[in-house]
């Protein structure tokens, strides 16, 4: 196409002016990509904090327990819980892209110190074997973490988070009293020995949590029930795939069994999400003002700058359609020569952040300062490009809108 | 997470304990406050006693068989009788309430935290004696069943006001609504049959939980006016507890 | 309808400007007649109206009275589409400043009228080295117009002109940035072009030598024609 051809050569014209829009172009591509990439750093730094902190990747509950408190309840009902549920389990570890399934029974009560101070708990009885399997992380702070064997009478354990641990007056070695309602409501108490101190990674938990062995738990609530199973999975890609696998298994059981992704437990994670979209789609506004202003200003000075010429091209027959195309494709050319600098830019940026080894503030809720690794993200550099040659069209209306509306006379005499 | 309380058994023990003051009727007055004092369960009940009684949800069938063991109004002790329950029991002693069971050496203090639906804490309950605790803020009487309007006298009470409904010539309880301070009944106890009206000893009670729905049926077998050791309420000491176990 | 051979008609023509406050009688009530291959050159001082008598024999400018008919059309009665066609295949212009695409080549530059009209790479690259070969620039084909000299830009303008083979070629002031021997070479190019072409010329001049070698002259004076040697008729 002879306008693509004209119009590079046209921006060869002013490198200078040429070199500095595209600069902006290229630093407005580059912070969209760097942004992207930490979004997606923190969302996927976010996910598998959250599904190896214990969310798993799916979740085996029956449909009622599931519709009683919604699908990240913490205090499901135990007269929802599954009651037969070693079979299931081993059905579902046979399973493909399952790495281990573990069962949780989720208590909610009150634990007591051992000088009577006591506070409100939510707490779940895990296999620490299994969690293992799965991946599960426990952060622990102090301690040791809970034994793989189920504890015999008289030996149970507890790991408390640290919140709730200060405020028992808790270390480990101690022992504290759990009070909680078993399955037929009727209450029991059960001391465990502290074994170590734990943080969920979410500042709110960490008051109210802690985590004992399935038996113990079993033992407290006096039930062999367990409130849900927690699938782990080889990688988190596999989520849909295996989602549909172990609904496939499950379908038809009697109670009726929900499968629940992790997506739909993560409540925090949305949120998260929202926020990080919001601050993306906020810079990417501002990148997108910038960018109008800076191009159509440059396109402007070109137009303005070539008024003769244009006039000349006009009065040998050339279309007012044609003369658009031609700023159009000059608009292209920075947008995509811009946004290819930027990309690179972005890629380069990306590598040496990554390479300085900063570390961040914890994300919103979380405890733990993270290490900066910012995501590569395939999308973002072509949504990028795509975003940017498109700003160049829009920058490229109002100098169009004027080129087109010259007068040929006035331009042929335009010095 | 909300505050959840365990759930049935401890809010039956509401029920019990409020019920189970049971003891023989004082003189007979005509006055609203006087008929108010002849009609006080827990007024009426012996200082020192055991009551044995069952406790369910109305229309399931099982019951779970409960013991209560009382002296003066400072000490209550309830047991459960079933044999999965075995050890366990609730101890309330100068205001407070304990949790005791074998899997735990200590007791647990079941705190302000044990709130029961609709807003009402266990030691408010366990404490509640209308003739002490309430003055009549209005009543009515029409064919013979006298509507006692109480409020309580104590500000900070579970519930600040109950409706009181006797039998005036009988001069027992019929039922009692227990409300909050806006008039909003909570909770509402129908004395259903009783083991031995003249001494004001109930056969049978229904506790609604009108913010729960739940209604439960407490069924007394047998009150027993006897001497209660102390030792039984000892908080560091399980002996005399464990002593009716083997017993 | 105009008569047959004739490819300009102007009828009561007239032009005003207004520059700032002035309102400039451009021109005021222009009759001509050109016919088929005739080179006319419309001569007179400056400000008498030559090159807005080109521009309205263009379509690139409508009258504000009168009318002008292209090849039996009123240009003025063509929406904008049509005119821009019309002067994409049936008119070339060449100006004095040469107008030419600073940033193409000679032969890009003339390749242009074929390019914007959907004309095939290849021909149109043929038929512009044939325009260049045309007006003696076959070697030059290469060169952007700052590599070229005043002569030689000129020729590649003409070039560009005819290369779409255009019924009338508008000249405003063709040689006025040329020494007098190239103008007189720019001139003898276009009348030999004429002749083996049957192009028709009109070019507007206040070169005396190029309006004493013009078969027909039209004189201007004040936005009125005050000499027509041939009014109609080819010489």
């Amino acid at each position: 196409m002879i306008f693509f051809a004209l119009a590079l050569r046209n921006l060869a014209r002013n490198r200078r002016r040429t070199a500095a829009t595209l600069g902006v172009v290229a630093a407005g591509t580059a912070a969209l990509v760097l942004t992207a990439g930490f979004v997606r750093f923190s969302f996927d730094g976010l996910r598998e904090a959250m599904i190896h902190g214990g969310l798993g990747h799916l979740e085996v509950a029956t449909r009622a327990a599931v519709e009683a408190h919604g699908a990240a309840a913490l205090d499901r009902p135990l007269a929802a819980a599954l009651a037969d549920w070693r079979p299931l389990r081993e059905r579902l570890e046979r399973l493909p892209d399952v790495a281990a399934v573990g069962a949780n029974l989720q208590i909610v009560g009150l634990a007591q110190g051992a000088d009577g101070a006591s506070a409100s708990f939510v707490g779940v009885g895990v296999e620490p074997d299994r969690e293992r399997a799965m991946g599960f992380e426990t952060k622990l702070r102090r301690g040791a973490g809970l034994a793989d064997a189920a504890p015999a009478e008289g030996e149970d354990e507890v790991l408390l988070a640290a919140g709730l641990a200060a405020t028992l007056g808790a270390a480990p070695g101690d022992v504290v009293t759990l009070l909680a309602a078993g399955e037929s409501g009727m209450l029991n108490a059960l001391d465990v020995r502290v074994a170590g101190i734990l943080s969920t990674g979410v500042a709110e938990l960490d008051t109210r949590y802690l985590e004992v062995h399935l038996a113990t738990a079993g033992r407290l609530l006096e039930s062999e029930r367990v409130s849900n199973l927690l699938i782990g999975l080889d990688d988190t890609r596999a989520t849909e795939r295996a989602l549909a696998a172990a609904r496939a298994a499950l379908a038809g059981s009697d109670p009726e069994l929900a499968v629940t992704p992790w997506t739909e437990r993560a409540l925090f994670y949305e949120q998260v999400q929202n926020l990080y979209r919001g601050i993306f789609w906020f810079l990417g506004a501002i990148v997108f003002v910038l960018v109008v202003l800076a191009a159509s200003n440059t396109l402007a000075m070109t137009v303005m700058e070539r008024v003769r010429e244009l006039g000349t091209l006009r009065a040998i027959g050339t279309g007012r359609g044609q003369l658009a195309a031609l700023i159009l494709a000059e608009a292209f050319w920075l947008g995509l020569l811009g946004a290819l600098a930027g990309g690179a830019l972005g890629l380069a940026a990306t590598g040496a952040l990554n390479a300085a080894g900063l570390r961040m503030p914890p994300p919103p809720g979380a405890v733990d300062p993270i290490d900066l690794q910012l995501a590569y993200v395939p999308e973002a550099f072509a949504g990028a490009a795509i975003l940017m040659v498109g700003v160049l069209l829009v920058a490229a209306l109002a100098p169009i809108a004027r080129a087109v509306r010259l007068s040929i006379v006035e331009a042929l005499g335009h010095v | 997470m909300s505050e959840r309380a365990p759930r049935l058994p401890v809010w039956s023990l509401a029920a019990v304990v409020t019920a189970a003051t049971a003891g023989a009727a004082g003189g007979a007055g005509a006055d609203p406050a006087a008929l108010l004092a002849a009609t006080d369960l827990f007024a009426a009940a012996p200082a020192e006693l055991r009551l044995a009684l069952e406790v369910g949800v109305e229309g399931r069938g099982e019951r779970s068989p409960l013991e209560l063991w009382r002296r003066g109004d400072q000490l209550a002790l309830v047991r459960f009788l079933a044999p999965a329950e075995r050890g366990k029991f609730v101890l309330r002693r100068d205001g407070e309430t304990w949790f005791l069971a074998p899997g735990a050496r200590r007791p647990v203090r079941m705190g302000g935290s044990f709130r029961l639906h609709g807003g009402a804490a266990l030691d408010d309950l366990l404490g509640l004696s209308l003739a002490r605790d309430y003055r009549v803020a209005a009543h009515e009487e029409r064919r013979g069943v006298a509507t006692l309007d109480l409020e309580a006298v104590a500000p900070g009470a579970a519930y600040p006001r109950v409706r009181w409904v006797v039998d005036a010539a009988r001069r027992r309880p019929l039922r009692a609504e227990l409300a909050a301070r806006g008039g909003k009944a909570l909770r509402t106890v129908e004395f259903r049959s009783w083991l031995d009206a003249a001494r004001l000893i109930p056969g049978e009670l229904a506790v609604a939980d009108l913010v729960r729905r739940v209604k439960l049926v407490v069924r007394f077998l047998e009150v027993e006016a006897r001497p209660v050791p102390e030792a039984l309420f000892d908080l560091d000491d399980p002996s005399a507890r464990t002593a009716l176990e083997e017993r | 309808m105009s008569a047959p051979g004739v490819v300009f008609r102007a009828r009561a023509l007239a032009r005003r400007y207004r520059m700032g406050e002035v309102e400039v009688r451009a021109l005021a009530g222009v009759d001509l007649d050109i016919g088929a291959g005739e080179l006319a050159v419309v001569a007179g001082p400056s400000g008498s109206g030559k090159s807005t008598l080109l521009h309205l024999l263009g379509g690139l400018d409508v009258a504000d009275r009168g009318s002008v008919e292209f090849e039996g059309r009123d240009l003025a009665a063509l929406p904008e589409r049509e005119r821009t066609l019309v002067r994409r295949r049936r008119l070339g212009f060449v100006f004095q400043a040469f107008h030419l695409v600073p940033v193409l080549s000679a032969l890009e530059n003339v390749e242009w009228p074929l390019r914007i009209d959907g004309v095939p790479a290849a021909e149109c690259r043929r038929r512009a080295a044939e325009a260049l070969a045309q007006v003696g620039l076959a070697e030059r084909t290469a060169h952007r117009p700052d590599r070229l000299s005043g002569g030689e830009r000129q020729r590649v303008a003409i070039a560009r002109a005819l290369v779409h083979r255009p019924a009338a070629v508008l000249a405003d002031e063709p040689t006025g940035n040329l020494d007098s021997a190239t103008a007189a070479a720019v001139v003898g190019l276009m009348e030999s072009l004429r002749r083996e072409l049957g192009t028709t010329f009109v070019l507007a001049t206040h070169d005396p030598a190029l309006v004493e070698r013009a078969g027909r002259r039209i004189r201007l004076s004040d936005g009125r024609v005050v000499e027509d040697t041939g009014a109609g008729a080819a010489p």
